[in-house]
């Protein structure tokens, strides 16, 4: 036990450079920005987030902390609040304020979009889990303002920072899939229910882009019933991925499955699966930013150096990446 | 340095340690599904749900054990109401962490995909002929069709056909109603209504059938109260 405890403490004690985390939070602040303007662009700020007592379409309370204190969601507060978020959303994304911005961010985004718990989405909440780890792992090093103004350089030669933070990330996103996985109880998910899981989802108006009615036909129903397993064991079994990332982390010791993980890059089978998954679902779902907040996360599946070899060569280096 | 700076930093790694497996408890615990979605009233009587308990006892009978649908749904919903409780305990330590730095989690997306479509419906009555102005992937009755688009909006409309809350409806029904008395002049009544159906099964579609439904939920508003 106490063998185990160090191996964990000397985990979270590694460092890494600086640039894998701040690729990320770039991402993130891109999609803190769509988000939030999108709401403006439609009209939906000052309908959703507004109480009915201020023009609003429903009687809001709102439960996040910062909005309770500053008044509720009025029509002033949100007023202020929605361009404060598009502002900070900027900030992160050029990395200017440190840890207090990407802290403010966070707080300001939940804030926002706990002022209507009605129309919350599975993204806000990985927008705002982001904030936290970039807040936490001082994601402004480098590809930053912070790095501009303090040593010079828009990348600041040899930034390290702590690794684990980008490591919480990967887990977010392997227990979101897996999790969401799991949910997925529905009988048309299973062989009971045919696999048409995907099929009903785009006979259904809510989501659909467009007129998905050509689904019937046998053969983009044969694929979608594929597309509707390899879903559901893609989700199911990603958590698995921590393995991989065990085994090359200890490469030293033996064992065929160990072997198998240092001959085979798994992440990339694991990457192409999910990049098909979301492109498909960017195609032909509006389901808001969730597939770019998603896929921002794939970022801190690679070490940071991974990430710079893979900026000047097409080809992902295969290194110990945990 | 001082001696209690030097234990500080000898003991540092621990402590952040902590953080970080607390954190991953925290992600784990709360990833697991809510009290409040298992034991929804308003799910267990949805009709999409009343299919999946169908599906799956239908499952069991044919290999060989003898269960109807009720039976197992209330089976299920005794397992379901334990381990909301369980859930509940082991979720305390974290609820508050969570909710504080934006950790939250949940993550059923697509659990079951809804068979039992509600659409929301927008008409005007001019000199006393209904006429509709919007209805989802109608081209020809397309008003605010960015704003209906919109993901949330879809979200929020979308969530009739799963769980019916009278609140929610009445008040995009009445936001509806003020916004197209203001956009239509002309009009003299608002009414926004749910159009319900099924979704046919592929080989039903192929046959050339097209879903058929009902409308219900009808609320009806006089245009001219509602202008300003």
């Amino acid at each position: 036990m106490i063998r185990l405890w160090r191996a964990f403490v000397a985990l979270v004690d590694q460092r890494e450079p600086a640039e894998g985390l701040a690729l990320f939070r770039i991402a993130i602040g891109l999609v803190m920005i769509y988000s939030i303007a999108s709401m403006v662009v439609a009209g939906l700020d000052r309908v959703f987030w507004v109480d009915a007592a201020d023009g609003g379409m429903q009687a809001l309370g709102g439960d996040h902390w910062l909005l309770t204190a500053i008044g509720g969601p009025t029509a002033a507060v949100i007023g202020a609040l929605v361009p404060l978020g598009l502002v900070l959303g900027a900030l992160v994304a050029v990395g200017a304020g440190g840890r207090l911005t990407l802290l403010a961010a966070a707080q300001v985004y939940a804030a926002l979009v706990r002022a209507n718990p009605t129309i919350i989405g599975g993204y806000d909440h990985l927008i705002t889990n982001a904030l936290w780890l970039l807040f936490l792992g001082g994601a402004t090093a480098t590809l930053s303002v912070d790095s501009r103004l303090r040593s010079g350089h828009w990348r600041r030669p040899g930034a390290m920072i702590a690794a684990w933070p980008r490591y919480l990330a990967v887990f977010q996103l392997l227990v979101v899939y897996t999790t969401t996985g799991l949910n997925k109880l529905g009988v048309p998910w299973t062989p009971v229910g045919d696999f048409s899981a995907l099929y009903w989802v785009y006979q259904e108006p809510t989501w659909r882009r467009f007129d998905m009615s050509f689904s019937a036909d046998p053969v983009p129903y044969f694929v979608l019933q594929v597309a509707t397993a390899v879903t559901w064991f893609w989700e199911v079994s990603a958590v698995l991925l921590l393995l991989f990332f065990y085994y090359r982390t200890t490469r030293g010791r033996s064992g065929r499955l160990r072997a198998l993980a240092l001959r085979w890059d798994f992440r990339l089978a694991f990457v192409a699966v999910g990049v098909s998954l979301h492109v498909g679902i960017l195609l032909t779902l509006n389901v808001g930013p969730f597939s770019w907040v998603s896929l921002a996360y794939y970022l801190c599946l690679f070490h940071p150096e991974e990430l710079a070899a893979w900026g000047r060569r097409p080809v992902l280096a295969a290194r110990p990446s945990p | 340095m001082s001696s209690f700076h030097r234990r500080l930093v000898g003991v540092w790694p621990h402590l952040r340690a902590i953080f970080v497996g607390y954190h991953l408890l925290a992600v784990v615990v709360l990833s697991l599904p809510s009290a409040g979605a298992m034991t929804s009233e308003s799910m267990w009587r949805s009709a999409n749900f009343k299919a999946d308990i169908a599906g799956y006892a239908g499952a069991l009978q044919s290999l060989g054990v003898e269960m109807t649908p009720e039976e197992l749904s209330t089976r299920l919903r005794g397992a379901a109401l334990s381990f909301a409780g369980i859930r509940t305990a082991i979720s305390w330590p974290f609820d508050r962490y969570a909710k504080l730095v934006g950790a939250r989690q949940g993550w059923a997306m697509f659990a079951s995909p809804q068979r039992h479509p509600a659409e929301v419906n927008v008409d005007i009555n001019v000199d006393g002929a209904w006429r509709t102005i919007y209805r989802p992937h109608d081209e020809s009755a397309d008003w605010r069709g960015e704003t209906m688009r919109h993901n949330r909006m879809r979200k929020y409309a979308g969530r009739f056909a799963r769980g019916f809350v009278p609140k929610n409806y009445d008040e995009l029904a009445s936001w509806l109603a003020t916004e197209a008395s203001v956009d239509h002049p002309e009009a003299t009544a608002v009414r926004v209504r749910l159009y319900r159906y099924r979704s046919l099964r592929p080989e039903k579609i192929r046959g050339g059938e097209r879903p058929e439904g009902r409308y219900e939920r009808a609320r009806t508003f006089d245009a001219a109260e509602l202008r300003p």
